[in-house]
C-alpha cells in the first residue's frame, strides 16, 4: 500500500460522511448546487440554513432516498447500499408513526426493516421505552400519546437498532425542557460510544452547545463549514466586551462605543490595528476605570446565522 | 428486495387485527353456515311431526268448522255423518305404507280410500236442510261458514260461500269444502283408481318450464341456478379483488398520510415495500376469496332444501380453478392501479376519490347481469369477458354458468397478463420516492411527467 492509499484508507476510516461535489436539480430549481463536506466518526455535527436551503434533499441524498443528479456520497466507508442502511437511524423533520398501532408494535416493526430480529428489537424496545419513562404506554396506540410522548417514541425508533450513523432534523422541536434533557442526554450517551450524530436544527444555541462540527447550506451551496468555535472565531469582529465603569470612548483605539446585548455592559469597537491586548493594558493602568469584565466580542451563532443568511431569511423556521 | 418479507408479514399481522376483515372472512362465513344448517336442522324436526297424515288427510288445524246446505236435485253430498264408519287415523304400520315412495300396492289403495273417506270429516261438516237454518248457525257462531251446492252444480261447479262479517276464522275453509266435495264425488270409484284420481285431482298439475334452445331441442331451463351463480361469483370476484385492493391502497395512503414513509424508505426500496404489501393483501383477499366461495359451494350444493325450485347447486371444481385464477388476475390489475393510486393521494378521502376511476369501469358486467345470465355466448359478454378492465369479472360470470370456449380463455388470459403488466409498470413508475413524499396532490396534468419521472 502506497503512503498515498494508506492516507486516503485511514481518511475513510474516519469518514462517517463523504459528500463530494453533489448537485440536485428539479427542473429548473437547483436544491443542492455543487455540496462537498464530511462528517467524521465519533463527532457531532450540525447542519443549518434558512429554509429552502437544501438541508433535507441533502439528508435525503446521504440516505440514499434521493438520487444526486451528479457528485458522490460514500457513508460508512463506502457509497451506501442496503446493509449500509441499517447501520443508519435517521429521524425525518416530518415526524411519522402509524397512529392506529400500539407503540411496541411500530418499534418493533421498524426494528425488523433495520435487520433486528424480532425478539430483540422488541427486548431493546422494552428497555428504551423504560428508559423513557414509557413503560406504561407499551401497548397504547400512538395516537393515544401527547406530542411530547411521540416524540420520544420517534426518537427511540431512530435509535433503537443501535446505528453507528444517526441522522436527525430538528431533534427538540415540540419538546418541553425536561424532555429536550432527555433527548440530549441519550444523544450525547450514543455519542460516548461512538455513534456519530447529524443533526439539522434551527436552535442555534443547541448547536453552540452540542456540536463539534457545523456546515451552512443557502441556496443549495456551502456557506459555512468547520468547527463551531472556529467559525464564532472566524465572525469575531476587533471588538471587546466591557463591563464596570470609566469613560469608555476616551480609552485610546477605541473607535465606537456600543451598548452591549441585554443591556449588559457595552462593546468597544477597536481601530484597525489596535489589539484587545492594548485596551487592557489601557485599562489596567487608567485608575478612572473600574472592570468586573472583560471578553472578546465573538458573535453567536445565531448572529453569524442571521449575517450570513440575511435577516428576512432567518426568521423562517424550517425546511430546506 | 431486502425487507419485503418484514413488509409483507408485517401487513399480514395488522390486516388479522382488523374487525372487519376477520368478520368478513370468518364471521360471515360461520354465520351463513350456522343459520342455513340451523334451520334445515329445525325443519327436518318439525317436518317429522308433520309426517304422517300430510298427503292424505287434512289436518285442521284451526280447528274450524263449516256447514253446507246440499241443493243438487239427486242429493250428491250426503251427510259425512251417513257414510260407514271408518277408522280415519291410520295406525303406525299403515304409516309406512303411505309414504309415497313405498309401491302401489291395493292395501295401499284401499288405506288411502278408507283415511280419505268423506265420513273422516263428520266432525267438521255440518249439513244443514236449508239455507236459513244454516244462516242462522252461521249467525249463531256454531260453524266458521256456510257453502251452498246449488241445484246446477254439476253443469256450472259454481257454489257460493257464507261468511260473517271480519271471520277470521272463515279464511281457508274453502280448502276444506273443495276436499269434502272431492271426496263425495269420488266415493264410488274403485280402490286402486280412487287413490290415483283423488291425488291427481288434488293436486292436478305440477308445472315445469321448458323452452326451446337454438338447436331445437328442449331444455329444462336452469335460469334461477344460473342467475345466482352469475351474481354470487361475480359479487365474490368483486369484492375480493377492491377489499383486497382497497386495503392496499389504503395502507399506502395511511403510510404517506402519517408521513412515516420517510422513515420506511431511509429503510426499504419502493419496489420491496410495494411488493410486501401486494403480496400480504393479495394471499389475505385470496383467503378471504376462498372462505366465501366454500361456504357458498357448500350451501348451493343443498340449496334445494331450502328452495325447492331451485334444486341443488353443483359447481365444478375447475370452475373452482379458474375463480381463484381470475381472481389472482383481477388483484394483480387493480391491487397495482390502487397502489398506484393511493401514492398519488395525500389523504384516504383523495384515495377514495380517485379510486372510482378504477372501480366504475370494473364494475361495468354487473350492470349486463341479465345479458350475462341469458347470453353468455353473446357478443356483449365476449367482449367484455376479453376487455382487461372488466375481463376477470366477466368471464368469472360467465365460466358460473357455461362452458367458455378453450379459444376465448386462453385470448382472455394473455389480455389479462398484458393488462396487469401494463398496471405493475405504471405503478411502479407512479410508487417512487418523488411521488411517495409529495406533499400536495398532483393535478392530473402532472402525471404524464411523474410516470416518466
Amino acid at each position: 500500500m502506497s503512503k498515498e492509499q494508506h492516507l486516503m484508507s485511514i481518511s475513510t476510516e474516519n469518514t462517517a460522511i463523504a459528500v463530494h461535489n453533489i448537485t440536485k436539480q428539479y427542473g429548473d430549481f437547483t436544491a443542492v448546487n455543487d455540496l462537498s463536506f464530511d462528517v467524521q466518526r465519533g463527532e457531532i455535527f450540525a447542519m443549518l440554513g434558512p429554509n429552502g436551503a437544501g438541508k433535507t434533499t441533502t439528508i435525503r441524498m446521504i440516505l440514499d432516498i434521493l438520487k444526486p443528479d451528479s457528485g458522490r456520497i460514500e457513508v460508512l466507508g463506502a457509497p451506501i447500499n442496503d446493509a449500509t442502511k441499517e447501520r443508519i437511524g435517521y429521524m425525518p423533520e416530518e415526524r411519522g408513526l402509524y397512529r392506529n398501532v400500539p407503540v411496541l408494535d411500530v418499534l418493533v416493526y421498524l426494528g425488523q426493516l433495520k435487520g433486528m430480529a424480532r425478539t430483540d428489537a422488541r427486548q431493546r424496545a422494552l428497555a428504551l421505552l423504560e428508559h423513557a419513562d414509557l413503560t406504561a404506554n407499551v401497548k397504547s396506540k400512538v395516537s393515544e400519546l401527547s406530542k411530547g410522548m411521540q416524540q420520544k417514541v420517534q426518537v427511540i425508533a431512530t435509535v433503537l437498532h443501535r446505528p453507528d450513523l444517526v441522522i436527525i432534523d430538528e431533534p427538540f422541536s415540540g419538546l418541553d425542557p425536561v424532555n429536550t434533557q432527555l433527548i440530549k442526554d441519550l444523544l450525547y450517551e450514543m455519542n460516548r460510544e461512538g455513534v456519530t450524530i447529524v443533526m439539522s436544527t434551527h436552535q442555534m444555541h443547541q448547536i453552540e452547545e452540542m456540536a463539534d462540527r457545523l456546515l451552512m447550506i443557502d441556496h443549495g451551496r456551502r456557506v459555512l463549514y468547520g468547527d463551531v468555535h472556529d467559525v464564532r472565531q472566524r465572525f469575531a469582529k476587533n471588538a471587546v466586551i466591557v463591563e464596570g465603569e470609566g469613560d469608555w470612548a476616551a480609552l485610546p483605539g477605541v473607535e465606537r462605543v456600543e451598548q452591549g446585548e441585554n443591556g449588559r455592559g457595552v462593546v468597544l469597537h477597536l481601530a484597525a490595528g489596535v489589539t484587545p491586548d492594548a485596551v487592557m493594558e489601557a485599562l489596567a493602568v487608567g485608575a478612572a476605570y473600574h472592570i468586573r469584565r472583560f471578553e472578546l466580542a465573538v458573535p453567536s451563532l445565531n448572529e453569524i446565522f442571521i449575517e450570513v443568511a440575511g435577516t428576512g431569511r432567518a426568521n423562517g423556521a424550517s425546511g430546506g | 428486495m431486502t425487507h419485503w418479507l418484514e413488509v409483507f408479514r408485517y401487513e399480514v399481522r395488522q390486516q388479522f387485527r382488523r374487525k372487519s376483515y376477520l368478520f368478513i372472512t370468518f364471521g360471515v362465513p360461520i354465520l351463513a353456515l350456522v343459520i342455513f344448517f340451523g334451520y334445515q336442522a329445525y325443519r327436518d324436526l318439525t317436518a317429522d311431526d308433520e309426517k304422517a297424515p300430510a298427503p292424505i288427510t287434512e289436518v285442521n288445524e284451526q280447528r274450524q268448522s263449516i256447514g253446507y246446505v246440499d241443493q243438487t236435485p239427486d242429493g250428491l253430498f250426503p251427510s259425512p255423518a251417513s257414510y260407514p264408519e271408518v277408522a280415519c287415523e291410520p295406525s303406525a304400520s299403515e304409516m309406512e305404507a303411505l309414504n309415497p315412495e313405498q309401491a302401489l300396492s291395493q292395501a295401499r289403495s284401499q288405506l288411502v280410500k278408507r283415511i280419505s273417506s268423506p265420513y273422516c270429516l263428520h266432525t267438521v261438516i255440518t249439513p244443514y236442510p236449508s239455507l236459513d237454518e244454516g244462516q242462522a248457525a252461521l249467525e249463531a257462531g256454531d260453524i266458521d261458514a256456510l257453502y251452498a251446492i246449488p241445484p246446477d252444480y254439476v253443469e256450472t261447479g259454481a257454489i257460493s260461500a257464507y261468511v260473517s262479517v271480519f271471520s277470521i276464522e272463515a279464511q281457508g275453509t274453502e280448502g276444506l269444502m273443495r276436499d269434502f266435495l272431492l271426496r263425495s264425488l269420488l266415493i264410488n270409484v274403485d280402490a286402486p283408481d280412487y287413490e290415483a284420481l283423488y291425488l291427481r285431482l288434488r293436486n292436478p298439475a305440477v308445472i315445469s318450464e321448458s323452452r326451446l334452445t337454438e338447436a331445437g331441442a328442449a331444455e329444462e331451463t336452469r335460469e334461477y341456478q344460473n342467475f345466482l351463480l352469475v351474481y354470487a361469483f361475480g359479487l365474490l370476484l368483486m369484492l375480493s379483488v377492491f377489499w383486497g385492493g382497497g386495503y392496499l391502497m389504503q395502507s399506502v395512503v395511511q403510510e404517506k398520510e402519517t408521513r412515516i414513509i420517510e422513515i420506511m424508505l431511509s429503510s426499504v426500496r419502493p419496489s420491496a415495500l410495494l411488493l410486501g404489501k401486494i403480496l400480504a393483501m393479495g394471499l389475505l383477499s385470496l383467503l378471504q376469496l376462498g372462505m366465501l366461495a366454500g361456504t357458498f359451494v357448500i350451501i348451493a350444493s343443498q340449496a334445494g332444501n331450502l328452495v325447492e325450485s331451485l334444486g341443488d347447486i353443483t359447481v365444478g371444481a375447475g370452475t373452482l380453478v379458474l375463480l381463484v385464477v381470475y381472481f389472482v388476475l383481477g388483484f394483480l390489475l387493480f391491487g397495482s392501479l390502487m397502489a398506484g393510486i393511493g401514492a398519488l393521494s395525500t389523504s384516504v378521502r383523495d384515495s377514495q376519490n380517485l379510486v372510482t376511476i378504477v372501480t366504475l369501469p370494473a364494475a361495468i358486467p354487473f350492470f349486463f347481469l341479465t345479458i350475462f345470465v341469458e347470453e353468455p355466448n353473446g357478443t356483449l359478454a365476449v367482449a367484455l369477458s376479453l376487455f382487461p378492465i372488466t375481463g376477470a369479472l366477466s368471464m368469472v360470470m360467465r365460466i358460473a354458468i357455461i362452458d367458455v370456449p378453450l379459444i376465448q380463455l386462453v385470448l382472455s388470459l394473455v389480455l389479462q397478463v398484458l393488462g396487469i403488466a401494463f398496471a405493475i409498470w405504471l405503478a411502479g413508475r407512479l410508487f417512487r420516492v418523488n411521488t411517495l413524499l409529495m406533499g400536495n396532490m398532483p393535478k392530473l396534468r402532472d402525471l404524464p411527467r411523474l410516470v416518466r419521472g
